[in-house]
């Protein structure tokens, strides 16, 4: 209970420790750092800089570029001929991959 | 009618009315800029980029609100995307302390902030609340940061939030039972 009370009174404190407090002053340097930014042309605050900004671009092209460059490369390729072929195979034999409709059970069954 | 005229001369590009609005403001800017980013070398710079804005974009100025409630919203936004890009800057700190420790010690650390304007026997604490300060959503800290610092009624918190009065009340509110909250996790820790 004491503990409680305790805690309420300093959580009061501190919520109130900005009660009364004084302005900090600026400093009188920051007018003429604008000044010399407006006619310098740096007005604009880079959120992403430009550098990583550059650098992610940058990524970005290569990964592109080296994606399509594998896909035209593999259209070409004597390995991505053997996936080709074998695909067709696949197709051509299309009836061997449908299953059988003869149940063995059911003939031992008859018999 | 002062402060139109300012405009003014600012759409038109006189550098003299720039320095007219950064005397009036300036400290306002710095302390808002001050309670968000609790560094005062971070919210010299943020001070810098406001006026810019200020400066660049007079022009879109319609006079639907005052001079001041624009100026706090600048504030606010720039502070607000600034924690954010710190916080992107800390997580690719984190990673790349895993390949070089050192280089990425100083984005990591960041030593607790203390108010320049804080009596001296009030700074521990306030150091605690701007601590837990930095715990809460985006708009429960601005509606904080804006009453109970820079001191501003809720309907000129709520033309700078672009909300309502009620709304503002009960971001209040809720910002306060959320430090009480931390506050008493802290306590609990402390004692």
């Amino acid at each position: 209970m004491e503990q409680n009370k305790n805690r309420d009174k300093w959580v009061e404190d501190v919520l109130s420790s900005t009660e009364n407090i004084k302005r900090a002053e600026a400093s009188t340097y920051i007018y003429p750092k604008i000044l010399h930014r407006l006619k310098s042309g740096d007005s604009t605050y880079n959120i992403i800089p430009f550098k990583r900004a550059a650098f992610g671009i940058v990524t970005v092209v290569l990964l592109a570029v080296l994606n399509i460059f594998i896909v035209f490369t593999s259209q070409n390729d004597p390995g991505s001929k053997v996936i080709q072929n074998t695909e067709s195979s696949l197709n051509s034999s299309g009836d061997q991959l449908i299953p059988s409709q003869v149940n063995p059970y059911l003939e031992i069954l008859n018999n | 009618m002062e402060h139109d005229k300012l405009i003014e001369d600012l759409k038109r590009g006189d550098p003299r009315a720039l320095e007219s609005l950064f005397s009036i403001y300036k400290d306002k800017v710095f302390n808002t800029a001050l309670s968000y980013l609790q560094n005062t070398q971070d919210a010299e710079e943020l001070t810098q980029d406001v006026f810019i804005e200020v400066f660049n974009s007079a022009g879109k100025f319609k006079g639907d609100s005052a001079i001041s409630t624009w100026i706090y919203r600048i504030t606010v936004n720039k502070s607000l995307d600034k924690i954010k890009y710190q916080k992107r800057r800390k997580r690719f700190a984190v990673i790349t302390s895993i390949f070089s420790p050192d280089s990425a010690e100083l984005a990591i650390d960041t030593p607790d902030f203390i108010h320049p304007g804080i009596e001296i026997e009030l700074k521990e604490r306030s150091q605690l609340l701007f601590k837990a300060l930095n715990d809460l959503p985006e708009n429960q800290k601005t509606a904080f940061i804006l009453s109970k610092i820079e001191l501003l009624s809720q309907k000129e918190i709520s033309e700078i939030m672009k909300t309502t009065v009620s709304s503002v009340e009960s971001l209040i509110f809720r910002a306060k039972q959320n430090l009480k909250n931390i506050l008493s996790k802290k306590y609990d820790e402390l004692y």
